[in-house]
C-alpha cells in the first residue's frame, strides 16, 4: 500500500428496500450516496438511528446489494467494482482484503474460540504455529481468559462474543476494515485495547470505515466524521 | 497444500480459471410447473453452491439433471473433466458417465442406504470405490478404509461392521467417506442432515464444513434448511417452481433478499 492511495471509492449508491410482503412498503435509505477513502484514513459515519449507518456498511463489504451506483475497493493492483463482480470474486476479496466487524459474533456449532479467532488466517494459507500464535496475541490484549480459548464461544456473554469477534477481525492485516459498532458493549479497558488495534491498522496503511456510538472512541480514531445524510 | 484460498483464487490469475461444470437453459419437466426450467450457470472450482426452496420446487429434478442421473427434456451441462477434458454430459457415452460417477464425482444421497451397500462392511463401502477406479492392493486398500473411518471420526474397530448396524448420523458420514476415498473434484449432495437428531446434524455440518475447505471441493447442495446454506454456501439458487427465482451470494441472498418468494422464506424462519 503507498501512502494515500485511494482504497474505498463510492459514487452515486442508491437503496430501496422494498418489503413485498407487507403490502409492498417501500422506504429509500441511500440517496446518491459518495464517499472516497484513502489508505492509512479511518472514516466515521454518524447519524441518527434508522438514517443507513450500517446499511452503508453492509453495501461496502456486498452483504447488501445497491440499486444503482459503484463501489470500487481495491485488490492489490485492481479496483474491484463490487457492485457487478462474480461471488467468488468477492469472496477473494474478503477473504484477502476486506474485513468486517459487527456487533454480534456469527458462531458456528463445536467450533472452538481459538479456531474462530483463527479461521480468517489459515484460509489464507498461513502457517497454523503462526495464526495459533497471532490468534493468542490478540486474545490476551482484549482480555479474553484463556480459559476460555478451547470453547465454543456459543454460550459467552455478549462482551466475550463481541471480543472474540474483534479478535477475528483484526487475525488478517485487511487493507480495508468495515467497523460497525464493534465496542458497544465493552468497558473502557477494553475499548482502549479496541482504539489502540485500529490505530495500529491505519498506521500500517489500512483504510477503515467505522460506526461508533462512545464519544472517547471516535474521538480517538476518525480522521474524518461524516453524517450519513451528507455524502 | 492447496487451501481453498488457492483455488479461489488471489487477485491475479482468478479470471483465467475455466468453470468446472457450465449449465445452459436445461429443462425438464414431468408435468407444467413439476419439473425445473430455465436452468443456467457456471460453477467455479472450490465453489459451494447451495439450491434452497420449498417442497416440490424442482430441487433434487435440477440436482439429477445435473449429475447425469436424469435424461433433461433440452439444455447442456458442460463439465471439465480431469481425465477426458470438456465433456458434454448427455451428448457422450454412457460409459465415461460411468467413470466420472465413481471417480472425479461424489453423490451423496438423503438416504444412505441409497448410498451405500448395506450388506457388505464398512471397509468394503469404502474399498469398493477404490477398486472401482483400479486400486488393487488389499493392505493399501484397508490402509485407505481405515484413514477415511477416522476422517469422518467413525472408530476403527467398526470396519468389520455392516452399515445397517450403525446409526443415522454414523451411515451418513461412512457414505461421505465412501465418496470422498477417491479425491472427488465435485460432491453432489441432496439434503446430506435431513432426518437426522439436530445434535448429529451439527456434528456432520461441521465435518463437512472442513472437509470441503481443506479438500478445497466443488460442491452442489440441495438443502431447505437456510441455517445448513448459510453455514456450507458460498452461493444460493432459490427455487420456486421449477424456475430460479434469485441468485447470488449467500450471505446476501439471506440478508437483503429481493423477490417476494425468498423475503417469505427468509422471514418464516428464526434467525440466529
Ligand atoms: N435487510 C433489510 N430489509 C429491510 N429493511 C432494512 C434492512 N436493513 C435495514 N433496513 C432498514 O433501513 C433503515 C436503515 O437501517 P440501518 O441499520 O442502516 O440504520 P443505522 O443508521 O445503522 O441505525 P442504528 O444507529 O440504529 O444502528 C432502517 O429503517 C432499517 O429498518
Ligand atoms: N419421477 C417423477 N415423475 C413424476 N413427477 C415427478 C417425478 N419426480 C418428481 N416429480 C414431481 O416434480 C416436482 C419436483 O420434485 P422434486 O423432487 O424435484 O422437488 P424438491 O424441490 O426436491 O422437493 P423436496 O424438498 O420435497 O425434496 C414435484 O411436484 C414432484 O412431485
Ligand atoms: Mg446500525
Ligand atoms: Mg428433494
Amino acid at each position: 500500500m503507498t501512502a494515500n492511495q485511494l482504497m474505498i471509492d463510492v459514487s452515486g449508491v442508491e437503496k430501496t428496500f422494498t418489503l413485498h410482503n407487507q403490502g409492498g412498503a417501500s422506504f429509500g435509505v441511500l440517496d446518491s450516496a459518495s464517499l472516497q477513502v484513502r489508505a492509512g484514513e479511518c472514516v466515521v459515519l454518524h447519524g441518527q438511528s434508522g438514517a443507513g449507518k450500517s446499511t452503508f456498511l453492509k453495501a461496502l463489504y456486498a452483504n447488501y446489494t445497491v440499486d444503482a451506483g459503484e463501489i470500487r475497493l481495491r485488490d492489490g493492483e485492481q479496483m474491484v467494482e463490487i457492485t457487478q463482480a462474480l461471488p467468488r470474486r468477492i469472496i477473494a476479496l474478503r477473504r484477502q482484503a476486506l474485513g468486517y466487524v459487527s456487533q454480534f459474533l456469527r458462531v458456528i456449532p463445536r467450533v472452538s474460540t481459538l479456531e474462530v479467532v483463527m479461521q480468517p488466517l489459515l484460509d489464507l494459507g498461513v502457517d497454523t504455529a503462526l495464526c495459533e500464535a497471532k490468534a493468542k496475541d490478540l486474545l490476551q490484549r482484549l482480555n479474553v481468559p484463556e480459559r476460555l480459548w478451547s470453547l465454543a464461544p456459543g454460550t459467552f456473554s455478549g462482551g466475550e462474543q463481541q471480543r472474540v469477534n474483534i479478535a477475528r477481525g483484526f487475525i488478517v492485516d485487511y487493507p480495508i476494515l468495515l467497523l460497525d459498532e464493534p465496542t458497544a458493549s465493552l468497558d473502557a479497558a477494553n475499548r482502549k485495547v479496541v482504539v489502540e488495534l485500529i490505530c495500529e491498522a491505519k498506521a500500517r496503511g489500512a483504510a477503515l470505515v467505522g460506526i461508533f456510538h462512545d464519544e472517547d472512541v471516535r474521538e480517538a480514531v476518525a480522521d474524518r466524521l461524516v453524517d450519513i445524510r451528507a455524502i | 497444500m492447496n487451501t481453498t484460498a488457492d483455488l479461489l483464487t488471489p487477485t491475479r490469475e482468478w479470471q483465467d480459471i475455466a468453470p468446472l461444470l457450465s449449465v445452459r437453459e436445461l429443462n425438464k419437466f414431468y408435468a407444467p410447473g413439476k419439473g425445473c426450467g430455465d436452468i443456467s450457470f457456471d460453477l467455479y472450482p472450490g465453489e459451494v453452491l447451495g439450491i434452497v426452496g420449498e417442497s416440490g420446487s424442482g430441487k433434487s429434478t435440477l440436482l439429477s439433471a445435473l449429475s447425469a442421473r436424469l435424461t433433461p427434456d433440452s439444455g447442456n451441462v458442460i463439465y471439465n473433466s480431469e481425465q477426458f477434458g470438456e465433456m458434454d454430459l448427455y451428448a457422450c457415452e454412457e460409459s465415461l458417465r460411468r467413470v466420472l460417477m465413481r471417480s472425479e464425482w461424489g453423490i451423496v444421497h438423503q438416504h444412505a442406504r441409497d448410498g451405500l451397500r448395506m450388506n457388505v462392511s464398512a471397509g468394503a463401502n469404502i474399498g469398493e470405490r477404490l477398486m472401482a477406479v483400479g486400486e488393487r492392493h488389499y493392505g493399501q486398500i484397508r490402509t485407505r478404509a481405515e484413514e477415511w473411518l477416522t476422517a469422518v471420526e467413525i472408530d476403527t474397530s467398526r470396519i468389520d461392521d455392516r452399515p445397517s448396524q450403525f446409526s443415522g448420523g454414523m451411515q451418513q458420514r461412512l457414505q461421505i467417506a465412501r465418496n470422498l476415498v477417491t479425491h472427488p473434484k465435485l460432491i453432489f449432495m441432496d439434503e446430506p442432515t435431513g432426518g437426522l437428531d439436530v445434535s448429529v446434524q451439527a456434528k456432520l455440518l461441521d465435518l463437512l464444513r472442513n472437509l470441503v475447505s481443506r479438500l478445497g471441493l466443488s460442491v452442489i447442495i440441495v438443502t431447505h434448511d437456510l441455517a445448513v446454506a448459510r453455514l456450507l454456501a458460498h452461493r444460493l439458487m432459490v427455487m420456486r417452481r421449477g424456475e430460479v427465482v434469485e441468485t447470488g451470494l449467500t450471505d446476501q441472498v439471506l440478508d437483503d433478499p429481493q423477490h417476494p418468494y425468498t423475503q417469505l422464506l427468509v422471514s418464516s424462519i428464526l434467525q440466529n
